[in-house]
């Protein structure tokens, strides 16, 4: 008897752990739970690359406490024909593409032209927008709007939370 | 044993709460913008509700659910592109980001829900219903909760889908903006959140005339808003040239002056055709000449102007929104089953689907319908992509059905926004024996339609007057009794367009149904029966449809142009009572209704430039030949293409490839009227014909009785003696040319060299200078409809002769003794067909490459190459160098894997458009094969030639910013480029390889430059009426030295100044800028009567001019002309010409 008892409790036990089993395999099989996965992979992965960026602006040395200092830096390099370091105040992503142009203008023999109305005095100053941009407008002689230079720090904004990931200033547009 | 998802799930969702470091996805501000955006849109609600208002707690709530949607990563979903149906790319690498389109997130509870860690670990869903989960604050959460009473869930969650629909007016999030959202955000979704409460106040007030928008949908809304942001807006990634064809530009540099600062503005319009400020322009002047020209949307104009409109469409329409939740909730309250269905689990539902499934094992088979399961799990959040139909109209949804996945699985496609379609996709983990899978009907098919039941009865192919995208299809049915649809299946050719008709669709006897692609408003005013998606193609196309058996009921297919119909007008293709097909009387159809009486056909083709020809002989005949019982169409004679010259010389013996011509012939005792005939050409690599002739040139032009019509390029040697002059189109070698007559009909074709297509045999393609001559015998020109015998080769091109009367020079064909090759040579590698480089004006401003290619893509994939990828590279060598150092050229190789690039080796550096929206400098051009290629991200891919920028008349000029060797621009004659052609490595993925080495060497020269067209001498601008409500321009055409220009006219004007002297019209102003000039935009045509160009144009379309334009003020305009060439190249000196315009009468 309890022999017999014993074989049913093991069968039992079995069917039990098989049920389980199978009903884990089918929850953890299901295209909901890959989807789960897939979205926590997709969280990860979106958040690795976030952070990747926030190491480089982290790392990043160029550019100035104040959005004035960060231009007259942008100024200093441009006086210097320096287009590797000028190109260096620009955010990351967009230093090749603004290294470029100025070789392009230094190619093209307009350099002295656009140092000439960057250095104007009537565009030497900037103004500090609401929206937290520091912006500079260079005019031509002719009183054309030809470069609109906008400053802004690098700030991660997500939902409510603000945060800063640099106290530099890096120029966005030129 | 797998690890349970659980151990890695929670720290993750943890790690999260903790970092916060999902960037700004380009959201409007919770705390500050969308708050009072959703609090305006409440207040705008309660303005215009009668019942169902919100008191301000449920208010508090709603905003409170407006400001949570942008927690932790429930952001990566806000995006939503509705012309591609796409999310995010991430810069391409959005598999990686597995994120739904804000229209899917908003109604999808497992995908919400499993962001909560509890739901997941606790089995969920198998366990729990996802309206239990924290997470979950879809539509359908919102209508469930308020159901079962809680108002406060149900308002949280409404909040949240509002949030959704705010950022749908955003243009960066229905735009794919590329880069990642650290830094490099959206101006304008910073812009309001610094806005004080005042500015929603006058938001709310300038909304006092206006009311919600009424849809039957949520997705509806989403695709409203979408649609309206993507397609009147920019973002700051998405400035033309991009994958976008809209907004419109109408002006692309308007200048303005405010306070004496100048700015450029691009101007664009709004859905009420009001201009507003699309974006400030950067210009091309000065020292930023040699640079791409920059747009911005930085600029307060530009944010005001987006501001003001798209604050509007945001209240608009969440309070329309708000609206819709109050319908369902009474719908769902009439469902006695509402709340039991969307508690139940799988579990449950699975149990269930068991007894339904042995209680109705013999229930009819067309009930099991169900998608694969990869497809069902999708089905709530993919829908598009699965190019089934999505029905507008609310059909019945039987709650009971849900338990069966075939069931389920229809409504879950039929109607989005009952929960009880949501609650269906639990069922399909059931194993899909239970069911029988709907397969698709093949479009390819031998059967005969059957033609008597249900057949198709109107096409817009061509879209309608507002978008040539607006297309739809009207069915009928035929027969005395209703005919039941149920998945019945309607495909196009290509099988993108595959509607399947839901379950208990009916059509009753001799009624209409209406399929509208997109949404709702491809007809206005008129609610679609079905939307669908999916495109016509204007030729080669063809749809069917089949029955639930897959049997042929009736098609329409265009070979290669639709039966009827017209793309210029946009009149519809309609069904006659005979079944043949017309063309309606109707611009844009008569969709829901009776068809026309029909129109006659006009001859814009398929694919051709718009045709602005309306006969009005075609009204009055129409009633005469147009017969509702007969198929007679009008008959037209023989007219014979009898010359054709290809390219020719210059009087100085130069090269010409413009200097070209065809020549017609009417063979009969009578004239014939060339109204409505058009000519079309195709080239060898071509499968469709495009425009060469449009009919619009040949309108009201008469064919002698046994006489000749010419038709020259403007830069061919005979335009003195041409009957129609072309200055858009050209033909080349190896093209094969039709001529049509109203009836689409191929009277007379020629295909020569090696075309692809010819009247049974193709004749030989003429040399530079030569024709191609019908041969004449017996009186007659020969016509036994082969090209190789009727026609021959003519060393002196005859037009409007049989042979030529005049001594021509054939230039004789010697070689070159001098060291250096022509300046145009001729590449051995035949994927371009010339190329050089040299100075772009006299001033040398700018260094160039010049290359032509016959098509695009010109570099072919090979047996171990694709063209996906593909390059020219260019080397740079000197006679000086070396002999026996070749520098290691060519390379086998384009750099690496990631960098497409000859590196140090001694190149030239060109620069060039890229598919990132700004400009690759390189030393080799790295071209895609479609459009489909041409993303984000950066890198090898990222730097291919913007395929939206590519020139359409495959002529290249390209910037040259440097070299490797640090001489600057200054080159030398001695030096010389050789082209290397690479393509994609089928084994070597990433890696493009060396395909063809082209030794030719192209010498730098510096005398070979673009010449300035001429300037004009003549100009002339006249008030056609006395209120001077339209204006004709006229002038004497310009010349260029650069034969092959093709030259267009540029008009700007500027208004009287004091001390003008209004007499002078040579007035040469000092301080005349052509930039801060505003031009006049329209389509000249060439009068050869009087051998000018002539434009009229509506003087209220002349900005500037209209808004001065007020009553009892007269107006002193000065218009200027000049001549611009295929380089941009603009005539020195504008003709001027002085105008007064008189007042508007009041």
């Amino acid at each position: 008897m309890k022999i017999i008892q014993k074989k049913y409790l093991i069968i039992f036990i079995l069917l039990l752990a098989i049920g389980l089993f199978s009903g884990f395999s089918i929850w953890f099989l299901s295209p909901q739970m890959k989807q789960a996965r897939q979205l926590k992979k997709g969280i990860e992965n979106f958040n690795q690359t976030l952070k990747a960026a926030e190491k480089k602006y982290a790392n990043d040395t160029y550019g100035g406490i104040t959005p004035e200092e960060t231009y007259q830096l942008f100024l200093e390099a441009l006086k210097k024909q320096d287009i590797d370091l000028a190109s260096k105040y620009f955010i990351l992503d967009k230093q090749e593409e603004y290294k470029n142009l100025f070789t392009q203008i230094k190619n093209s023999g307009q350099w002295d032209k656009m140092m000439a109305d960057l250095l104007a005095p009537k565009n030497a100053k900037g103004r500090m927008e609401d929206n937290g941009e520091y912006k500079i407008e260079i005019l031509t002689q002719n009183n054309e709007l030809i470069a609109s230079i906008v400053i802004k720090k690098p700030v991660l904004t997500m939902g409510t939370e603000q945060r800063e990931i640099s106290n530099l200033w890096k120029i966005i547009q030129f | 044993m797998n690890k349970s998802p659980t151990v890695f799930l929670l720290p993750v969702f943890i790690i999260i709460n903790i970092f916060f470091i999902s960037g700004n996805l380009l959201a409007y501000a919770p705390t500050t913008t969308h708050a009072n955006l959703t609090d305006v849109a409440v207040d705008f609600y309660n303005q215009n509700a009668v019942v169902n208002k919100l008191s301000p707690e449920e208010k508090s709530w709603v905003i409170q659910g407006s400001i949570d949607e942008d927690t932790l990563t429930r952001c990566l979903n806000h995006l939503y592109d509705p012309i591609f149906n796409k999310t995010w790319t991430f810069g391409g690498i959005e598999y990686l980001y597995p994120a739904l389109t804000a229209k899917d997130w908003a109604q999808n509870p497992i995908a919400q829900a499993l962001y909560d860690p509890l739901y997941t670990a606790s089995l969920g869903p198998i366990s729990k219903s996802p309206v239990f989960s924290r997470a979950n604050f879809t539509w359908q959460k919102a209508i469930y909760s308020y159901v079962k009473g809680d108002k406060k869930s149900a308002y949280l969650a409404l909040g949240h889908i509002l949030h959704l629909i705010e950022d749908m007016t955003v243009p960066a999030h229905t735009r794919e903006d590329a880069h990642p959202p650290i830094i490099n955000s959206d101006i304008y979704e910073d812009t309001p959140s610094k806005f004080s409460f005042s500015v929603y106040q006058d938001l709310l007030s300038s909304l006092s005339i206006q009311k919600p928008l009424i849809k039957s949908t949520l997705n509806e809304y989403f695709d409203d808003t979408a649609n309206y942001s993507n397609n009147y807006f920019l973002s700051s990634d998405t400035i033309p040239p991009s994958k976008y064809k809209l907004p419109e530009i109408d002006f692309p540099d308007v200048v303005e002056i405010e306070n004496g600062l100048i700015k450029h503005y691009l101007i664009g319009h709004d859905e009420n055709n009001n201009l507003f400020h699309l974006a400030l322009v950067l210009p091309q002047i000065q020292w930023r000449l040699s640079g791409p020209t920059t747009y911005s949307l930085d600029d307060a104009k530009v944010l005001n102007d987006y501001w003001q409109r798209l604050s509007k469409k945001s209240v608009i329409n969440s309070a329309g929104v708000i609206k819709l939740f109050f319908q369902e909730v009474d719908k769902a309250k009439q469902n006695p089953n509402f709340i039991k269905n969307n508690e139940s689990n799988i579990f449950l539902a699975a149990v269930q689907g068991i007894n339904t499934f042995i209680n109705n094992i013999f229930q009819n088979q067309a009930d099991y319908i169900t998608l694969n399961t990869a497809e069902v799990a999708n089905t709530t959040s993919t829908i598009n992509t699965t190019t089934t139909l999505t029905v507008s109209s609310p059909s019945t949804t039987k709650a009971s059905t849900v338990t069966t996945t075939t069931k389920t699985t229809t409504t879950t496609i039929k109607v989005t926004t009952t929960t009880t379609v949501k609650q269906t996709t639990t069922t399909t983990l059931k194993p899909t024996t239970a069911t029988t899978k709907l397969s698709f009907c093949s479009f390819v098919t031998n059967q005969a339609p059957i033609k008597n039941s249900v057949i198709i009865n109107e096409v817009a192919w061509m879209g309608t007057t507002n978008d040539s995208n607006n297309e739809w299809i009207e069915l009928k049915n035929i027969s005395n009794q209703p005919i039941d649809l149920s998945n019945w299946q309607l495909l196009d050719q290509g099988e993108q367009i595959k509607i399947v008709f839901p379950v208990n669709t009916t059509i009753g006897a001799n009624q209409l149904l209406l399929l509208e692609r997109t949404n709702d408003d491809t007809v206005p005013n008129i609610i679609s029966d079905i939307i669908y998606v999916g495109s016509l193609a204007n030729q080669n196309e063809g749809l069917r449809l089949f029955n639930n058996a897959c049997q042929l009921e009736d098609e329409v297919l265009a070979n290669s142009d639709w039966p009827a119909g017209d793309n210029g007008t946009k009149r519809t293709m309609e069904r006659k009572a005979d079944l043949t097909w017309q063309t309606s009387s109707v611009i844009n159809g008569t969709p829901k209704q009776e068809n026309s009486d029909g129109y006659i056909v006009t001859s814009s083709g398929g694919s051709s430039s718009t045709s602005n020809t309306t006969t009005t002989t075609a009204a009055n005949t129409t009633t005469t030949t147009v017969s509702t019982t007969t198929t007679t169409k009008p008959s037209y004679p023989k007219v014979l293409i009898t010359e054709i010259q290809v390219s020719g010389f210059n009087s100085d013996q130069t090269s010409n490839v413009y200097n070209e011509f065809i020549e017609l012939y009417n063979p009969n005792d009578f004239e014939v009227d060339l109204t409505n005939w058009y000519l079309q050409k195709k080239t060898s690599q071509s499968e469709d014909f495009s425009s060469l002739v449009p009919a619009s040139l040949l309108e009201n032009r008469i064919i002698a009785p046994r006489d000749y019509f010419l038709i020259t390029h403007a830069s061919s040697s005979y335009s003195s003696i041409t009957d129609v002059l072309i200055t858009n189109y050209t033909i080349t070698d190896n093209n094969t040319i039709i001529l049509k007559n109203p009836n689409r009909e191929i009277v007379d074709k020629i295909g020569y060299g090696e075309a692809s297509d010819c009247e049974t045999n193709c004749v030989a393609g003429p040399l530079m200078g030569q024709s191609i001559q019908r041969k004449y015998e017996d009186n007659n020109f020969l016509d036994t409809d082969n090209n190789f015998n009727d026609f021959e080769i003519q060393d002196c091109p005859s037009p409007k002769s049989i042979s030529s009367t005049v001594y021509c020079l054939i230039p004789e064909t010697t070689t070159t003794t001098t060291t250096k090759p022509p300046i145009t040579s001729t590449p051995q590698i035949p994927y371009i067909t010339e190329f050089s480089w040299h100075p772009f004006d006299k001033d040398a401003s700018k260094i160039v490459v010049d290359f032509r290619a016959s098509s695009y893509p010109f570099i072919p994939a090979t047996n171990y190459t694709d063209n996906v990828f593909t390059a020219m590279a260019f080397f740079l060598q000197s006679d000086l160098d070396d002999a026996s150092s070749t520098f290691g050229i060519p390379p086998d190789y384009l750099g690496g894997q990631d960098n497409w690039t000859l590196g140090s080796m001694p190149s030239i550096i060109v620069s060039y458009p890229n598919c990132q929206g700004y400009t690759t400098y390189n030393n080799a051009i790295i071209f895609t094969n479609s459009d489909f290629w041409c993303h984000a991200p950066g890198g090898a891919r990222g730097s291919s030639y913007n395929w939206w920028a590519l020139p359409k008349d495959n002529h290249y000029v390209i910037q040259i910013t440097g070299n490797t060797t640090d001489q600057g621009l200054h080159f030398s004659p001695d030096q010389y480029l050789t082209i290397g052609y690479y393509g994609y490595d089928n084994s070597l993925r990433s890696y493009l390889k060396l395909i063809a080495y082209d030794p030719t060497k192209f010498y730098y020269d510096s005398n070979n430059y673009y010449h300035e067209p001429t300037n004009i001498s003549i100009f002339n601008v006249s008030c056609n009426d006395e209120l001077c409500n339209n204006l004709t321009f006229s002038w004497t055409p310009s010349s260029d030295e650069d034969s092959k220009d093709i030259l267009t006219y540029d008009i700007h004007y500027v208004f009287a100044e004091q001390g003008d002297d209004l007499n002078n019209n040579n007035l040469i102003r000092q301080t005349w800028l052509w930039s801060q000039s505003q031009n006049v935009l329209g389509e000249s045509i060439f009068n050869n009567q009087t051998n000018r160009f002539e434009l009229q144009v509506a003087t209220k379309d002349l900005y500037y001019i209209n808004s001065k334009r007020l009553p009892g003020v007269s107006l002193d305009v000065f218009f200027g002309i000049k001549a611009v060439d295929s380089e941009g190249l603009q005539s020195k000196v504008p003709k001027i010409f002085y105008l007064h315009i008189p007042p508007i009468i009041p």
